[in-house]
């Protein structure tokens, strides 16, 4: 058994009503899947960092939930059906007193949904480096 | 330019100190770690240890997965 956290994105658009329902129904996979639901919050609409799916602001709904590992990826499965999920993110949570040595899953997260937008961020700074550099590590400075 | 350097004290990890826990969810704490144009601040300014940085670097890329975090600032 390990803890997870899932987090996912709903159109802002979608009414509060519907919004509760599509989170009853993901409540609602993770129960019949077999996992014990810890937690699950509503941040409500929160502006996002960037454009998804030509949206700027978003519902973040936050799921915690310890099952087995099957449990994510049919989770994962009813967030691509939904036309109204934006985006969404699943993380393993280190346990805090591990039976055997801690495996390194930090490095690892459960599942990183499209990966080429990551890949994508990364290059897009690369490119700009050699521009500001100055300027941003004297910006840079913390406290 | 090079005076301000020479006056620059070791700065210490401040994970190390606080013993706060880095969560990618607290867009608040890792916004301390990033420059105004979303880059992650690196280890020899910031003073993070290794092993925090490490940890930070993984919560900020995951926080920029979620939309919580850009992954370049607008100038």
């Amino acid at each position: 058994m390990q803890l997870y956290e899932s987090i996912f994105i709903v159109r802002p658009s979608l009414s509060d009503e519907d919004t509760n329902k599509l989170i009853e129904k993901m409540k609602g996979v993770v129960a019949k899947a077999g996992a014990t639901l810890l937690k699950s919050e509503n941040w409500g609409k929160k502006k996002l960092a960037y454009e998804v799916k030509r949206e700027r602001k978003g519902t973040f709904v936050y799921l915690h939930f310890r099952s087995e590992g099957g449990v994510v990826s049919e989770l994962e499965r009813s967030y691509r059906l939904e036309d109204s999920v934006l985006k969404f993110l699943t993380v393993r949570v280190e346990q805090v007193a591990p039976p055997q040595a801690a495996p390194p899953t930090a490095a690892a997260p459960t599942a990183a949904p499209e990966a080429g937008e990551v890949d994508r961020g990364r290059a897009v700074d690369r490119g700009r480096v050699p521009v500001d550099r100055g300027r941003e590590v004297d910006r840079g400075r913390v406290q | 330019m090079e005076r301000g350097r020479l006056f620059q004290r070791r700065r210490n990890c401040r994970f190390c100190q606080e013993k706060i826990p880095i969560d990618f969810k607290d867009v608040g704490l890792l916004r301390n770690f990033l420059t105004e144009r979303g880059r992650i601040v690196p280890r020899r300014i910031s003073g993070n240890c290794m092993r925090h940085q490490r940890v930070l670097t993984v919560a900020i890329k995951r926080a920029r997965t979620i939309a919580m975090v850009g992954y370049a600032e607008e100038r």
